[in-house]
């Protein structure tokens, strides 16, 4: 498939994906009013829309649609610059600890926010579980690049990968242990924060949260050249001039702050940084200078229909969004898993 | 003559408004965000007003089958506005903040009512509840009935058992047995009962060991959510040396509803009673 081919056909997808999620809710809306509300900016004389209306297309849809797409966005962009970086397709942001360290974070805040940490509570009031979840994706992040820097000489990749493994089991049992004190009403909270929610994005939070992403949508592609020159391997960069070690910190600082920010507000969204680069890849090939915002372009898309589905499908309920995620990306990765390797076959 | 003409007409015309005043009041479409709300409203007869109601209602059977906005720390505000209400009556459980914001920017009113786990808070809840639908007399007579009978239900408790020391115990099936402690509405049911909650120190549910079961030694030990029959429990290195199991005072209590805190406490009450002393 040429990218031109491509990139039109996902920005059809992502238009259309951008006016259903306006247009359809569990609220009904008419096109009418989808009209009326749209143009309510321009100088021509309106009706009035209902209050109810005006909330929902202004106040509910439209922060939600927009924090989708910069989530989406940033989730698959991040995913494909680290699939780069390491060099395998089976990479996920997740590998740098950053969700884990998200997670422990924002169960820490749920289950001791009585008691130890009725202080930091108070200090951040509502804000305290994002920001608490960003923080701790941040911190975890730069513990486990701390440890790769002190190995000395050659490549860090392996202490790297290591390293993730390591804290991200440590981490993990500290949320055990959370878990282990958590009550039934608390555990529910962190079951339905860990499968992720659209539901009550605000333009407050995306106040929060879209400089952080902003920085990683503009950086990522910025890192494109330099990615496909470390697909050549490390020393192959480093006799071009370019250093590996500057090169790894960049990406994890971008990743750290998109998928910070991103699970801080809506909470652990899975399989959109792995599947949306590797769906890219096996249609476009390797050369980050597409693979990268076109896979932007493919994760905003998946995440905003994603979206729809999940305040459509058991209204007036909505079901979490990392479920669909999930539900949709897992069977469509071994699908094309399986394509590859008879393709392969077939090759031979 | 007159006078009396006047006064006739005159308690006439307020009888009339007032009858108004009440139909408008109950003429708001009503959302009801928490099992304990829901029940009371039913007890009411305001149930014609409901239009949605949350996970956790499912007394009576009939609330059911009305549209479930979903659990209630995790609502979304759209699902709600999608049922046009006028007015969400929730306790201070329900979450997200941002999603109750929403919904009042959109104009729906929100009442959030307290929910202490005592007899006061359930009355005050009653009465509460009956004023938000503008049915304050229906109100203070079911608040009334309800604590009679529970106050009748704690009369026989204290007769028939007295002052007991009691372990309220949730089976969590893989997770192991968690002990109610304190701020928690099995506290709250312990403590309207005239019992002494032997794990009233900790806060919240905490997991169980047999240590601190033995040390706690209670009386009585209350199961819920239990999938084990009493006999398989009895067995439980956490429960068996208690004097409670070995004077076999071990009781399941999932099917008296003693911790929905509504309109049927004195019921669950007196069914804990009738259990506790059907062996003795």
């Amino acid at each position: 498939m040429t990218t031109r081919l491509f990139t039109t056909l996902i920005g059809l997808l992502l238009t259309l994906a951008l006016m259903t999620a306006l247009a359809f809710g569990p609220v009904p809306v008419s096109l009418r009013e989808l009209g009326i509300w749209s143009l309510h900016w321009s100088p021509m004389t309106l009706p009035e829309l209902p209050r109810h209306i005006d909330i929902v297309l202004g106040d509910i849809r439209l922060p939600r649609v927009l924090m989708g797409l910069m989530i989406g966005a940033s989730l698959a962009m991040a995913g494909a610059a680290i699939q780069g970086l390491f060099r395998n397709p089976l990479a996920d942001p997740g590998l740098i600890g950053v969700s884990s360290g998200a997670a422990l974070a924002a169960l820490a805040v749920i289950v001791l926010g009585n008691t130890v940490l009725a202080g930091f509570m108070a200090t951040f009031g509502f804000l305290a579980l994002p920001f608490a979840a960003f923080l701790g994706a941040l911190l975890v992040t730069w513990v486990i690049y701390s440890i790769a820097r002190m190995t000395p000489g050659g490549s860090q990749v392996t202490t790297l990968i290591l390293a993730g493994v390591a804290i991200t089991a440590f981490s993990g049992a500290v949320s055990g242990l959370l878990t282990y004190l958590a009550d039934d009403a608390e555990l529910r909270s962190f079951t339905f924060w860990s499968m992720g929610s659209l539901a009550s994005v605000t333009w407050r939070d995306l106040a929060i949260a879209a400089p952080w992403m902003g920085v990683s949508l503009i950086g990522f592609p910025l890192m494109a050249g330099a990615l496909n020159v470390m697909l050549m391997g490390e020393s192959v960069a480093d006799h071009l001039g370019i250093d590996p070690n500057r090169i790894r910190r960049r990406v994890f600082v971008l990743t750290a702050l998109a998928v910070g920010a991103g699970v801080s507000v809506a909470g652990m969204i899975g399989f959109v940084g792995l599947v949306v680069p590797h769906l890219v890849r096996l249609a476009l090939g390797p050369d980050h200078r597409a693979l990268i915002p076109l896979s932007g372009l493919v994760g905003a898309a998946l995440l905003v229909w994603a979206d729809i589905l999940a305040r459509l499908l058991v209204a007036p309920a909505e079901l979490p969004i990392g479920i669909i995620t999930a539900l949709l990306g897992g069977p469509f990765f071994l699908y094309l898993l399986m394509r590859q390797t008879t393709e392969g076959i077939q090759h031979d | 003559m007159t006078l009396a003409k006047a006064t006739t007409r005159l308690l006439l015309t307020s009888l009339i408004s007032a009858a108004g005043l009440a139909s408008q009041a109950s003429a708001d479409r009503l959302v009801s965000i928490d099992g304990s709300l829901t029940e009371i409203i039913y007890a009411l007869g305001a149930e014609a007003d409901l239009v949605g109601v949350d996970t956790t209602s499912i007394y009576p059977e009939a609330a059911t089958n009305l549209p479930d906005v979903g659990y209630m720390r995790a609502l979304s505000a759209e699902g709600i506005l999608s049922l046009a209400p006028d007015r969400v009556i929730t306790t201070a459980d329900a979450g997200p903040a941002d999603a109750l914001s929403q919904l009042q920017a959109a104009g729906i009113k929100i009442d959030i009512l307290d929910n202490t786990p005592s007899l006061a808070g359930l009355i005050s809840k009653i009465q509460s509840t009956a004023a938000v639908l503008g049915r304050r007399e229906a109100g203070d007579d079911l608040a009334a009935q309800v604590e009679d009978e529970v106050e009748q239900a704690q009369r026989a408790i204290a007769e028939q058992l007295g002052s007991l020391n009691v372990m309220f115990v949730m089976d969590g099936g893989s997770r192991g047995f968690q002990v109610a402690g304190r701020d928690t509405l099995a506290d709250g049911v312990l403590n309207v009962a005239g019992f002494t909650n032997v794990f009233e120190a900790i806060q919240g549910y905490k997991p169980l060991t047999p240590e601190a079961a033995i040390n706690a030694n209670p009386d009585v030990i209350l199961m819920f959510h239990s999938q084990k029959n009493l006999e398989e429990l009895a067995t439980n290195p956490a429960l068996s040396l208690t004097r409670a199991v070995q004077n076999g005072r071990l009781y399941n209590v999932d099917d008296l509803d003693l911790l929905s805190f509504g309109p049927r406490l004195g019921t669950a009450l007196q069914g804990l009673l009738e259990r506790m002393t059907d062996h003795t």
